[in-house]
């Protein structure tokens, strides 16, 4: 099976970006990566990344961040269209070993819960759930 | 004309004159002539020779015809005039005609003059005679106006239809009206209404007969002044008359007579009346004798008919025999009436006295006529005759009777009459008693209450007065006196009889008697004897004073007779008492009888009676007499000994109870069975009489046992009781109650003690049982109430007074609701123990009041006291002061909220904690993840040498990065150490001087302005190096996260509010927004901004600072405006810090 090819990465450590970079296209040669040190630019080119990208987008968000957490982000994400939500495929990548079962319950659609750096075998795993899932 | 005419002729020409009467003179016209020349011989001709007619010459000199006519009219003088003049014009003519001649004459026409002058005067005459009819014509008018004014009638023309058309002036006299106003009246409505229809019928029947005249129509009309009048008129239908054109009313006014004739008739009726409905008979006779009428009452007494009465006549009514009835006439013939007695005869010819009056009148035309009130005197004359008799009677008993009487006048107090026995009484003759007066024969004393007394009496009507005084005899020896007073009339004077007793005898004897009934009386108490008689003969029952107390009853109570007396009697001895009674009676065998009787209390008592009959002289019983004893305490006491004898004799005998007997010397006499078997094992022998009686008693008492004894012999026949221990075949202690009494010596006795006992033991034991539990309940801790069913309180141990205050002596008798406080527990909760079942209990805590009424907790349990048969007895309550253990309690719980606090304040801050390590973590973790993802990358592949470069630089980034965040927990960690600083006073200006010089390349570069004002608070006491730092990371902020847009403007201001100082730090700068991120503003590296430095560790630490100096920091800001930070701090540091807030490091 085909590797997405389409990933975008949503956090302020600008280390973590380089580093999801460069483990994304090592794994996924053919990678579209857009790397997002600002969620709300994220969000603003949601629509626009839908249409560069087609479907579907994985989505690797961190937590914390200054202006606007990460589940800030997934509180407007949650307003947006059915469609633009099911292009999305969204993993929580943060540094916290906080417990986040309870946020779990509140954003049903994040697909899990990562901790960082990304590693490729997150990203294997990903893949084989999503194969389940079109099977 | 015969006679001769004579002429004034008014001329100054001779010659006109001369002309003038031979004028005349050829004329044959007779007359006299004088000239007057002047006016003055005018006017005197005038008077003198008053001529018929005058000639006057126009023409005079001195005098004109007109002014002659002036001077003619002047002097009244109607005298014609004829003027003659040579020339007239007409309208001289005319002229002078106005002025009064009546003709003139030409001269040169002379031979007219002569009948112009008869013309003129025969002119003249009948002016004159029209005058003379005018006059008379007037005259006669004014009569009949005259008379028609004054008349008392009045006169009204009317209209065909009822208006007046002419009124005379007299209607003012009848109606009031005048004249003209009565033109103005409505007829109709002037006739009263009832007699209205009536007149105007009358008018038609006058109007269809004209000039008949209708006379006597009486009508009411009313006056002017309201007030109805009776007229009476006459009508008279002239309709047709064209002077009169209408009806006459002549009207007067008859109000009087008609009062009059109403006023005639009532009485008329009234003497009817009176005549019909007189019980005397009155009747209307001629002085002949005739009976013209009679009334009914008349008719009645005579038993005739009015016809027959009249039929009979006089001589049918009067009993001729009567000799009186001559005298009668005679006497009425000379007085014209009578008054007399006289018989009559009725009907069927039996003959009444009758009181007579006849009178003679003339009646209306003349006749002599009698009028006769007869009276049936039968029944008159009857009773005067028992009236006579019985004044006889009372005549006769007043002067027979043989106590005296006295009959004085009330006003004159003047012995009036007296009898035979007063004169013989009081030792005056007739004669000298009827000079006296009342005082005469009362003492001193007696005349001033005789006068108090006089008004009362002249009062009394029909009132016996009795009274007891002291009267004089003739001899002024004083005698007592019992009046009996009574008010009459006697002979026309109010008087007064009195009937006098002379009670002196009487009184004295009365007195001994009473006396010697006293010592009677008083020996019968004594003796408890009383003297009783019973009529055998005549029934009748006689007790003395003494029977009656003895039997307990009241002498006005009871009634004593053969049956009452019976029934007092008990009935077990009534048999033998009447068996006595019956013996004594018959035979001569006296009365001798004991029985007994019963009270009416119920009370028995023991009576002896003796008694003996009394016989006549044939020995036939007269009466039963006798005397009768109370003898209940001699019998009770026999009864006693009796009945203590067969007690005693039971006694001995009886298997209860112990019964021995000591003799003086204190040894067993006598040993009764039951004694034998408790304690004859004491001796070996079993024999108990005769060994001392010490010996079956413990030691310890035998000192008691002897001094009882002791009392005993001293004391005979009295009983003592003692309780005496004896040993008991177990071993164990018999107590026993014993009486003791001492029988004294007899000639055939000795003297002994004998002694009557129990066995106590149990009861004993029971008592001890009883005392134990009751110490028990007294000695325990808890407060025992126990109370009957009804509430009363029976019990009260020592730890209720102690509780509560109260004594048993007070509680013991209350009801225990009285005692309940007025609390909303307590009633109630007594109310459901009140309702427990047997065997339940309740408990609960109850407000209750103490003695002095201070209310505390206490601890109550509660339950009903039942008997074995369930039945409830009363309640029983325990209870114990609660306040104690309330106060613990609350304590306790106090406690528990305090540790809830701790404990919340510590989970806070256990919170706190976790929030602070995942913070720590995430800040830890996010450098090492990022080492570790870069190291994996290395290790992956080899990359171009720029990338590698790139890498290697992010590692050292995120090494330093993790280093600086274990520095900063050191530095965080640290804080906590520097508390133990010394505080100083720190002047804020100067602070903030010494940080703007700090970062002064900041403040320039930036163009930042900072503004302060501390006028209000200029310094604090507090850590120098905490307030710096708070300061320096406030202005470094505000200057951070300045507004690119506009200068960076920083105001720092302080204030004092009670004993803090409030600071407040007020930028312009760019702001966040609070409604998102407020609460994480003072978090631990929480950033906004990306793009702006920071770890996001200022403002965490200036939390922790604030909060570390016992203050706390708030802010408030807005995005793209600016932020304060208010911080508010103590003003003097105080030992609070240290203990209170080590939780705030971790709070985030």
């Amino acid at each position: 099976m085909e590797k997405l090819q389409r990933y975008i990465v949503v956090d302020d450590d600008r280390t973590n970006n380089l580093i999801c970079e460069h483990v994304i296209k090592n794994w996924d040669p053919k990678a579209q990566v857009q790397l997002f040190l600002e969620p709300e630019v994220a969000l603003r080119n949601i629509e626009k990344i839908r249409e560069d990208f087609g479907v579907p987008v994985l989505l690797f968000l961190d937590v914390n961040m200054p202006t606007m957490s990460g589940w800030e982000f997934l509180d407007v994400f949650k307003t947006f269209n059915e469609d633009i939500r099911n292009s999305f495929k969204i993993y929580i990548l943060t540094s916290s070993t906080e417990d986040f079962s309870k946020e779990a319950e509140e954003y049903p659609f994040v697909s899990g819960f990562l901790s960082k750096p990304l590693q490729k075998k997150y990203l294997e795993e990903i893949k084989l759930e999503m194969d389940y899932e079109r099977m | 004309m015969s006679n001769k005419i004579k002429i004034l002729h008014l001329e100054d020409e001779q010659s006109d004159a001369l002309l003038i009467s031979h004028s005349l003179r050829k004329r044959k016209l007779e007359s006299e002539i004088v000239v007057a020349d002047s006016k003055e011989n005018f006017l005197l001709a005038l008077d003198e020779f008053d001529p018929d007619i005058i000639l006057a010459d126009h023409s005079l000199p001195s005098f004109n015809s007109c002014e002659a006519l002036e001077l003619l009219e002047k002097f009244k003088k109607s005298i014609p005039v004829i003027l003659v003049t040579a020339t007239m014009t007409d309208e001289f003519a005319v002229d002078i005609i106005k002025k009064g001649a009546k003709d003139y004459i030409l001269k040169d026409r002379l031979e007219r003059l002569p009948s112009a002058i008869e013309n003129v005067l025969r002119t003249h005459r009948l002016e004159l005679e029209r005058q003379d009819f005018l006059r008379q014509l007037e005259r006669s008018e004014r009569k009949f106006r005259r008379l028609v004014e004054n008349s008392a009638d009045a006169v009204a023309i009317l209209s065909s239809k009822g208006a007046p058309l002419y009124v005379s002036p007299s209607v003012k006299n009848v109606l009031g009206y005048s004249d003209k106003e009565s033109l103005l009246l409505d007829v109709a409505e002037s006739i009263h209404k009832d007699h209205r229809q009536f007149f105007f019928q009358k008018m038609e029947e006058c109007k269809e007969n004209p000039e008949i005249p209708f006379y006597g129509i009486v009508v009411k009309v009313k006056h002017q002044n309201g007030d109805w009048r009776w007229l009476e008129s006459t009508l008279t239908n002239l309709l047709h008359d064209p002077d009169i054109e209408g009806i006459v009313v002549d009207f007067r006014d008859v109000t009087e007579r008609k009062l009059a004739e109403k006023a005639l008739l009532e009485s008329e009726e009234k003497y009817r009346a009176f005549f019909e409905n007189s019980r005397d008979g009155i009747l209307l006779t001629a002085t002949d004798g005739r009976v013209l009428a009679a009334n009914a009452a008349a008719c009645k007494m005579f038993q005739r008919t009015e016809q027959e009465m009249c039929e009979a006549g006089r001589a049918g009514l009067v009993d001729l025999n009567d000799p009186r009835v001559a005298l009668a006439l005679e006497e009425r013939e000379d007085t014209g009436k009578i008054l007399l007695e006289i018989n009559m005869v009725r009907k069927d010819g039996s003959i009444f006295p009758a009181a007579l009056s006849s009178s003679v009148f003339c009646s209306a035309n003349g006749e002599k006529l009698t009028s006769m009130i007869i009276r049936d005197s039968t029944e008159a004359k009857r009773a005067e005759e028992e009236l006579r008799t019985s004044e006889e009677k009372y005549r006769q008993l007043f002067e027979n009777s043989p106590l005296p009487k006295v009959l004085y006048d009330l006003n004159t107090l003047e012995l009036v009459d007296i009898n035979q026995s007063a004169t013989k009484h009081y030792g005056y003759s007739r004669e000298e008693f009827l000079q006296l007066r009342i005082f005469n024969f009362l003492p001193q004393e007696e005349i001033q209450r005789f006068k108090n007394l006089r008004d009362e009496l002249n009062d009394e009507e029909g009132v016996v007065r009795h009274s007891t005084v002291s009267h004089l005899k003739k001899d002024n020896s004083l005698i007592t006196v019992e009046t009996y007073g009574y008010k009459l009339k006697y002979r026309g004077r109010d008087c007064r009889l009195v009937i006098c007793l002379d009670v002196t005898e009487k009184n004295k004897h009365l007195k001994g008697l009473k006396e010697k009934t006293e010592k009677l009386v008083n020996a019968e108490k004594l003796a408890k004897l009383g003297y009783w008689e019973v009529g055998l003969r005549e029934p009748y029952f006689f007790w003395s004073d003494e029977v009656y107390r003895i039997w307990g009853r009241k002498k006005e109570e009871f009634q004593v007779d053969m049956e009452t007396f019976e029934k007092t009697i008990h009935p077990e001895d009534l048999d033998k008492f009447r068996e006595n009674q019956k013996i004594a009676i018959e035979g001569t065998q006296e009365l001798d009888n004991e029985h007994r009787i019963i009270l009416p209390n119920g009370k028995v008592k023991w009576v002896h009676e003796k008694g003996k009959v009394i016989r006549d002289k044939k020995g036939e019983p007269l009466r039963f007499e006798g005397s009768v004893q109370d003898i209940t305490e001699r019998k009770n006491f026999l009864e006693k000994l009796m009945r203590s004898e067969s007690r005693n004799r039971g006694l001995i005998q009886s298997q209860t109870n112990y019964m021995i007997r000591v003799d003086a010397k204190g040894r067993y006499a006598y040993t009764n069975n039951k004694f034998q078997e408790d304690f004859g094992w004491i001796y070996p022998d079993k024999k108990i009489v005769g060994k001392n009686a010490l010996t079956s008693i413990k030691d310890y008492h035998h000192q008691k046992v002897a001094d009882v004894s002791q009392k005993c012999i001293e004391n005979p026949d009295s009983l003592f009781q003692v309780e005496i221990d004896k040993p008991a075949r177990d071993g164990k202690v018999k107590t026993t109650l014993w009486d003791f009494i001492y029988l004294k010596a007899s000639p055939d006795h000795e003297g002994e003690i004998q002694c009557v006992g129990i066995d106590i033991t149990e009861r004993v034991r029971a008592e001890k049982e009883m005392r134990f539990q009751a110490n028990l309940l007294d000695k325990v801790g808890q407060a025992v109430i126990a109370t009957n069913r009804e509430g009363v309180i029976n019990y009260w141990n020592k730890a209720a007074t102690t509780i509560y205050g109260w004594l048993p002596e007070e509680m013991i008798g209350e009801n225990i609701l009285n005692h309940a406080p007025s609390g909303t527990s307590t009633l109630p909760a007594l109310g459901i123990i009140g309702a427990l079942k047997c065997g339940e209990t309740w408990s609960g805590e109850l407000w209750v009041k103490r003695k002095g009424g201070t209310e505390f907790p206490a601890l109550v349990t509660g339950a009903p006291i039942c008997d074995d048969e369930q039945s409830l007895k009363g309640f029983i309550a325990v209870s114990s002061d609660n306040t104690e253990r309330k106060n613990t309690d609350l304590k306790l719980r106090e406690l528990n909220k305090n540790l809830r606090d701790y404990t919340r304040e510590l989970v806070a801050a256990n919170k706190g904690l976790e929030q602070f390590s995942f913070i720590v973590s995430h800040n830890l973790r996010a450098p090492v993840a990022n080492i570790i993802g870069l190291g994996d990358l290395l290790k992956e592949k080899s990359y171009p040498a720029e990338v590698k470069e790139k890498f290697q630089k992010e590692l050292l980034d995120n090494v330093m990065r993790l280093d600086n965040v274990v520095k900063d927990l050191n530095t965080i960690l640290q804080m906590k150490v520097e508390l133990n600083a010394k505080k100083s006073p720190v002047i804020l200006k100067k602070l903030v001087s010494m940080i703007e010089g700090g970062i002064s390349n900041m403040v320039q570069q930036n163009g930042v302005q900072i503004t302060t004002d501390f006028d209000r608070a200029p310094e604090i006491e507090t850590v120098q190096s905490y307030l710096h730092s708070i300061f320096y990371n406030l202005i470094s902020n505000s200057i951070k996260y300045r507004h690119p847009d506009k200068q960076p403007k920083l105001h720092i201001e302080s204030q004092k509010k009670d004993d803090n100082i409030i600071l407040i730090f007020r930028d312009n700068g760019l702001g966040f927004d609070m409604a998102k991120k407020g609460d994480q503003v003072f978090g631990l590296y929480k950033r906004f901004h990306h793009h702006i430095e920071g770890k996001g560790m200022g403002l965490f630490m200036v939390k922790t600072q604030v909060e570390l100096l016992g203050g706390n920091i708030s802010v408030s800001s807005e995005v793209n405006k600016g932020s304060e930070f208010k911080i508010e701090l103590k003003e003097k540091l105080n030992k609070d810090l240290k203990n209170g807030k080590t939780a705030a490091i971790y709070s985030s």
